[in-house]
């Protein structure tokens, strides 16, 4: 069964939508304002990586990328007033430019943290989505990922879980 | 299914959000769940199990009817941890949008020319 919650997001008023297709995996499917070249290129070129992998509260500490079947990626960030850098390494596995990117992923720390993340790309008028497969070896590894946005340290406010939380959820 | 996915499949349904709301305002019974809907109970009460089951809903054992009671903690719990792995992304997603809005600015929108790079 697929279960997802769509989450209203972006000033262009693009979706990010997050689904469990199953226990063992993610879903996420994004669409964007561009050619699927450039959606693609922004997994492949280092100096595009680097623009957005790290994020408000992550500096890019480490942006090595051989992109290439076989070829090794290994990003790493940094939050400030933490001397942990968390470390994120795998391989590229597939690569179809334009259309679909296979590549493996490792939180280095976590030894049996492997998945595979499988991307396609599919440009209609302009508008590109972008659907992020990504699919673990185990329940518990699904869920410790999830998790992991948490601990990210991301301060967003709860404000766009959209009305339901609103309704739902008062100040208690 | 875990528990995680048993929540996020009860959510789902745009039926189950409506009974959360209404239950937001307080319990109620199967039958007062079931009017304003225009649902038939037997319905009601299998999208009543469904939110039982993922934590969502709880019964109440002092009445002889049973009321429906909301359990807003595990809605808030899954909702922030759902949310925050989301908006780990969708910031990403909001500088990948940034980036593509500078290439537009100054780039044919064919995508053409953005290959090279680490291209092999």
């Amino acid at each position: 069964m697929e279960a997802s919650l769509v989450v209203e997001t972006s000033p262009e008023r693009r979706r990010a939508v997050l689904s469990l297709p199953s226990d063992k995996e993610i879903l996420v499917v994004r669409e964007f304002k561009a050619p699927k070249a450039w959606v693609f290129d922004v997994w492949a070129r280092q100096d595009w990586v680097r623009r957005w992998w790290g994020c408000r509260t992550h500096e890019m500490t480490r942006c090595e990328l051989d992109f290439r079947v076989g070829g090794r990626w290994r990003f790493g960030t940094r939050s400030p007033g933490d001397p942990t850098e968390h470390v994120l390494s795998g391989e590229y596995r597939e690569i179809a430019r334009a259309d679909r990117l296979v590549f493996t992923e490792r939180y280095e720390p976590v030894p049996g943290s492997d998945h595979v993340v499988t991307i396609t790309f599919d440009e209609r008028q302009g508008i590109t989505t972008m659907t992020m497969h990504i699919a673990h070896q185990s329940a518990a590894m699904r869920d410790g990922h999830l998790h992991s946005g948490m601990e990210a340290g991301l301060q967003e406010s709860l404000e766009r879980i959209d009305e339901l939380l609103a309704a739902v959820a008062p100040a208690s | 299914m875990d528990q995680l996915s048993l929540t996020f499949a009860a959510l789902a349904d745009p039926t189950r959000r409506a009974i959360l709301v209404r239950l937001a305002d307080g319990e109620a019974t199967v039958n007062e769940l079931a009017r304003p809907f225009h649902l038939r109970l037997p319905t009601v009460s299998k999208h009543l199990k469904v939110l039982e089951r993922a934590g969502l809903v709880s019964k109440t054992k002092k009445a002889q009817w049973r009321p429906c009671r909301l359990e807003a903690s595990r809605l808030r719990e899954v909702a922030e941890w759902a949310e925050r792995f989301r908006a780990s992304w969708e910031e990403r997603f909001a500088q990948m949008d940034q980036l593509f809005a500078e290439l537009h600015a100054k780039e044919p929108e064919d995508g053409s020319e953005s290959g090279g790079g680490n291209q092999p």
